[in-house]
């Protein structure tokens, strides 16, 4: 009786490191491409990091222009 | 057996020849891309911050509210999501997913990198204003 309970707890223990790769494996590789895809996608719109800064380029130095005043010596 | 040599040789050179210049194809598609997008930018910022143009759960960009873009604004919003869908399969085929999941993620990028005040439409449809920077 002792060694059919032994058995069957052995064979148990022995069947679920297989269970727990199976179940593990697809979530490893789901999240594996997100990463890769963020990245990718990362790298391509690095640009938009200082993509705010033009826009308030040009007003600012119309305002200059418009001021009259003469530029300083080596400015 | 030299013969033979030389045969698979020049299979593996046609064959490093073909995959180069398909590497070099695919980097010089995403190089056109990336210009346009940049060209884009700033008109786009600026109609994001006036409340008009707001980004989509699925990467997409779209009118906050209908038929408040005039003509110009409209073919704005009309080429980047065209160079848009071609970047999500460019980048789905090389990394072997969907374009669906890269706009996706490309609507979480948008999301965090957006700005207080910035509109963003959920699955639901309905349109939320963002919080926090």
């Amino acid at each position: 009786m002792n060694k059919a309970i032994f058995i069957g707890v052995a064979g148990t223990l022995l069947m679920l490191p297989s269970c727990a790769t199976i179940e593990v494996k697809p979530i490893h590789i789901t999240v594996d491409i997100n990463i890769r895809v963020d990245r990718q996608l990362d790298s391509f719109f690095a640009f938009e990091k200082d993509g705010g800064a033009p826009a308030t380029q040009p007003t600012t130095m119309e305002k200059t222009e418009a001021t009259g005043h003469p530029r300083a010596k080596g400015a | 057996m030299r013969a033979g040599w030389h045969k698979a040789a020049s299979i593996f050179i046609l064959a490093a020849i073909v995959v180069t210049a398909g590497a070099t194809a695919w980097a010089d598609k995403k190089a056109d891309l990336q210009e346009k997008f940049k060209k884009r930018l700033a008109d786009i910022t600026e109609l994001k911050r006036d409340g008009k143009l707001g980004e989509t759960f699925d990467g997409w960009l779209e009118a906050v509210k209908k038929d408040t873009l005039d003509e110009k604004q409209q073919k704005l919003v009309d080429e980047e999501n065209a160079d848009r869908k071609e970047l999500y399969q460019l980048i789905a085929d090389e990394e072997k997913t969907t374009a669906d999941l890269v706009g996706q993620r490309n609507a979480n990028r948008n999301y965090k990198n957006g700005k207080k005040g910035e509109w963003f439409k959920l699955k639901s449809g309905d349109w939320k204003q963002k919080e926090k920077d």
